[in-house]
C-alpha cells in the first residue's frame, strides 16, 4: 500500500501537466473547429495550414470536428465534459453574491466538485489547478536562485488573510453586481489568458496580474499567493476541513528527519502532525519520506501531536 | 439575317437579366474609394461612442510609413438620429509617450461629403496620438486616436514577458530537476525551523 | 494574427486615451465607450454582468470566432465578459453559445427563424442614408444579401435601398458585409 502511495506525487505531476496541456489544446481545437466550420482550408496561410494539419492529426477518431469536438469545452473554472457541466465552487458563490439569485441548473454544476472536495480536501489545488503547476515550477526556480546565493522571499503572513480576501471579494461582487472574484483567481485567469493568446491573438491584463503573483511568490513569500490570498483556496479549505482522505504520520516509524517539513510547498509541518485544512493532499511529503512514516488514511480528523518520531534521537534519549 | 436577329434578341435578353447582377461590382464603389490616394482599405477603423456621437476614425493607407503621405478620415454621426456632424474639426498630433506632451496642430478641416479628411506626412516612425476636437450643441468634444507610423513589433510587451518567464521556468526545472529536490531538503534552504 | 493583435492594442489605446475636454459635470456624460453587442440571447446588461462567471465557453464554442472579451476598457464590472464587434466578425446566429453558457447569462434558444426573431434582441440595424450607396443611386444590396432573415428583418426598394424591419435581431451580418467605410448600416445595440 505504502509503495503505491510513494508514487502518487509522480502521478500528481502527470495530472498537473495533463491539465495544462489540455488547457492549451482546447483553444487550439476551437480555432481548428472554426476553420473547419468555414470550410476555409484553401484560404489559410501556410502556417495556418500546418496548424490545421497538426490538429487533424491530433484528433484521429473525429469524423465531424465541427460538432464532435464540442464534447469537451471550457477551463478548470467551468467546463463541459461529455454533457456534464462542472464549475468551480468559487464561481457559484461569487455569482450568488453578485446577483443574489439562485439559478438551479448552474448550482448543480458545482455538485461534483463540492462532493469530491468534501471527500478529498483541497485536491483541486494540488492535483488540477493550472496555477499550481506554474507556482510549483516557480518555487523550484526560487530554490535554484537561492542555491546561487540570490535573495528570495521568506516572509510569513497570517494564513487567515485568504478568508478575508474571499469575504471582501464577495462583498465587492455584491456591490458592483459583477463576479469580481473571477478577476483575481489564478486558475480562472490562466484558462482565460491561454484562450486569449491562442484564439484572440494576444495576452490580456490578467497575465500582468499573474506575473505579479509569480514575483510575489519568488521575492516575498514562498507560494504566498496560494497560502495567503487565494479566494478559491479559501473556499476549498473550508469545504475540505473534514476531508475523509488525509495524510497521517505513523510515529513509530518516523525518524525526525524533517524532510517532509522542508519539502511541503505550503510550509505545513507533517513532522509535527500539523496539517490542518490548508493541506492540499499533494503527497510530496509521502514521496520524500525515507522511512515510509507518512501515508494517506481514511480519517475525518488530524491526529493530535504525537511527539517526536520513535526512530529519532529525541525519542531514544527520552526513553533511555 | 434571321440568325443575326436571333442573336440580337438573345443578347438583349442576356443583358436584361445580367446587367443588374454585374452592376453591383461596377457601380457599388468599394469601401476604400473614400480615399482616392489609397488602393487599400484603412488599416483600422476605430469607432468610439462619445456624448451624442458615434465617431469613426480611419487611417489611409493601410500601414503608413515615414515620408509617405497619408490621411486620417473622421466621420461623426449622432447616436439618436444618425445625422452626420457638419461643423469643423481641429486635428492635433503628439507623440505617444508620457514625457513629451507637446502638441502640434495638423489642421482645421471642414466637412467634405460628410467626412473630415486630414492629410499627414511623418518623418519618423513611431506611435503618435491624433486628437480630434470639435464643438456641438455648445459642448466640446476631444477624442484621442492612436496612429502607428512604420512597422509595429509582432509581440507585445506582455507576450514577451510571459514567454520569457515560461521559458525560464521550464528550462530551470528540466535541467536542475534532481538537484532542486536535494537543495530543497538541504539544511541550507530550510528557513522555517520554528519547531525544533 | 499579427495585424489583428496590433489593431486590438490600438483600439484599446484609443479608448483608454480618449478624454473629454469639457467641465467636470460633462465628464461622465462624454465618457467614450465602445459600441458592442452581447452574444445572442444575453440577458439585460446589469443582470448579464451579475450572471456571467467569465468562463469563456461561449467564445470557445463559437464556430465563427466572433466573441471577444473586454479587458478593463469598459469598466471593471464588465471585465472578461463576452462581446461582439459586428464590423470585425458578426454573429451567424448558430445559437451554440446559449447552449454552452453554464449560468444562463446567455439563454439557450432553439435555432429556428421563429424563436430567433422572437427571443434574440441584440440590437437593431440602422441605415445611414448619407453613406449608403443604394441611396446615392448606385444599386448595391450587399446588406440585404448578407441578412440571414431576408425579407423578414430587411427589405429593399427598387434600387436595393435597405429598409430595416421590426423583426431585425441585430446579428450584425449586414454591418460586417457593408462595403462602405464608414459602414452605412450598423447595429444600434439594445442596451444603449
Amino acid at each position: 500500500m505504502t509503495s503505491i502511495q510513494k508514487h502518487l506525487n509522480k502521478l500528481r505531476w502527470i495530472s498537473l501537466s495533463l491539465v495544462f496541456i489540455i488547457l492549451i489544446l482546447l483553444p487550439c481545437l476551437s480555432v481548428y473547429q472554426s476553420f473547419v466550420a468555414a470550410h476555409a482550408y484553401d484560404l489559410l496561410s501556410p502556417s495556418e495550414k500546418s496548424f490545421y494539419e497538426i490538429m487533424e492529426w491530433l484528433t484521429p477518431f473525429v469524423s465531424d470536428p465541427e460538432n464532435e469536438l464540442d464534447m469537451i469545452k471550457g477551463t478548470t473554472w467551468s467546463a463541459s465534459f461529455f454533457g456534464i457541466k462542472l464549475t468551480d465552487p468559487l464561481a457559484i458563490i461569487g455569482q450568488l453574491a453578485a446577483g443574489l439569485q439562485i439559478y438551479w441548473p448552474f448550482i448543480m454544476t458545482g455538485l461534483i466538485p463540492v462532493t469530491l472536495t468534501i471527500i478529498f480536501g483541497r485536491f483541486f489545488c494540488g492535483w488540477i489547478c493550472p496555477a499550481t503547476f506554474l507556482y510549483e515550477l516557480n518555487t523550484n526556480l526560487g530554490v535554484w536562485l537561492h542555491s546561487a546565493n540570490l535573495p528570495i522571499g521568506k516572509q510569513h503572513f497570517d494564513r487567515r488573510i485568504k478568508y478575508l480576501v474571499l469575504f471582501f471579494g464577495l462583498i465587492l461582487s455584491f456591490f458592483t453586481g459583477s463576479v469580481l472574484v473571477a478577476a483575481i483567481y489564478p486558475p480562472a485567469i490562466i484558462g482565460r489568458e491561454i484562450y486569449y493568446a491562442i484564439a484572440l491573438g494576444g495576452f490580456g491584463v490578467g497575465s500582468v496580474f499573474f506575473i505579479l503573483t509569480l514575483l510575489f511568490d519568488l521575492f516575498v513569500a514562498r507560494r504566498g499567493f496560494c497560502r495567503y490570498f487565494c479566494p478559491g483556496g479559501a473556499v476549498y479549505s473550508l469545504l475540505g476541513r473534514y476531508r475523509v482522505f488525509r495524510i497521517n504520520r505513523n510515529v513509530s516509524s518516523c525518524n525526525d528527519c524533517k524532510k517532509c517539513t522542508a519539502i511541503c510547498e505550503f510550509e505545513l509541518d507533517p513532522m509535527r502532525d500539523n496539517f490542518g485544512q490548508e493541506c492540499n493532499n499533494c503527497s510530496a511529503c509521502i514521496a520524500i519520506c525515507p522511512t515510509d512514516a507518512l501515508k494517506f488514511t481514511m480519517n475525518c480528523k488530524d491526529i493530535a501531536s504525537q511527539g517526536p518520531g520513535h526512530l529519532g534521537h529525541q525519542y531514544s534519549e527520552k526513553n533511555h | 439575317m434571321n440568325i443575326k436577329k436571333m442573336n440580337l434578341i438573345r443578347i438583349f435578353f442576356l443583358t436584361l437579366f445580367c446587367s443588374s447582377a454585374q452592376g453591383h461590382h461596377v457601380l457599388g464603389r468599394p469601401s476604400y474609394s473614400l480615399n482616392e490616394d489609397s488602393t487599400t482599405p484603412p488599416s483600422m477603423q476605430v469607432e468610439v461612442q462619445v456624448g451624442e456621437y458615434y465617431i469613426t476614425y480611419m487611417v489611409f493607407p493601410a500601414f503608413p510609413s515615414p515620408n509617405q503621405p497619408g490621411r486620417v478620415n473622421l466621420y461623426a454621426s449622432r447616436i439618436d438620429n444618425g445625422e452626420p456632424f457638419q461643423g469643423q474639426v481641429i486635428f492635433k498630433v503628439r507623440d505617444n509617450n508620457w514625457l513629451n506632451k507637446r502638441e502640434e496642430v495638423l489642421g482645421i478641416q471642414a466637412v467634405d461629403d460628410n467626412v473630415f479628411r486630414q492629410g499627414f506626412e511623418f518623418q519618423e516612425a513611431g506611435n503618435y496620438i491624433i486628437r480630434a476636437e470639435f464643438e456641438s450643441d455648445s459642448e466640446s468634444y476631444q477624442i484621442d486616436f492612436p496612429l502607428r507610423i512604420g512597422d509595429a513589433s509582432v509581440f507585445g510587451p506582455i507576450g514577451v514577458t510571459v514567454s520569457l518567464i515560461a521559458l525560464l521556468l521550464i528550462t530551470v526545472n528540466l535541467l536542475q530537476r534532481k538537484k532542486l529536490i536535494n537543495a530543497k531538503i538541504s539544511p541550507k534552504y530550510r528557513y522555517k525551523d520554528k519547531s525544533l | 494574427m499579427e495585424r489583428r493583435n496590433f489593431l486590438q492594442s490600438l483600439i484599446c489605446a484609443a479608448v483608454s486615451l480618449a478624454a473629454p475636454l469639457s467641465t467636470q459635470a460633462k465628464v461622465t456624460k462624454n465618457k467614450p465607450r465602445f459600441r458592442y453587442l452581447r452574444p445572442p440571447g444575453s440577458l439585460e446588461e446589469n443582470e448579464f454582468e451579475a450572471r456571467c462567471i467569465r468562463c469563456g465557453q461561449c467564445a470557445e464554442t463559437c464556430p465563427n470566432r466572433c466573441i471577444k472579451f473586454f479587458g478593463t476598457e469598459n469598466g471593471l464590472s464588465s471585465y472578461a465578459t463576452p462581446y461582439i464587434t459586428p464590423r470585425e466578425q458578426a454573429c451567424i446566429l448558430c445559437m451554440k453559445c446559449g447552449d454552452a453558457c453554464p449560468t444562463g447569462a446567455i439563454k439557450s434558444i432553439k435555432r429556428s427563424a421563429g424563436t430567433i426573431v422572437e427571443q434574440v434582441k441584440m440590437g437593431k440595424a440602422r441605415v445611414d442614408e448619407n453613406l449608403c450607396l443604394s441611396y446615392q443611386g448606385k444599386s448595391c444590396g450587399v446588406c440585404y444579401r448578407a441578412c440571414p432573415l431576408q425579407d423578414v428583418a430587411i427589405t429593399v426598394g427598387w434600387m436595393e435601398q435597405p429598409h430595416v424591419q421590426e423583426a431585425c435581431v441585430g446579428c450584425g451580418l449586414c454591418e460586417r458585409s457593408c462595403i462602405q467605410i464608414p459602414q452605412a448600416i450598423k447595429i444600434i445595440p439594445n442596451y444603449s
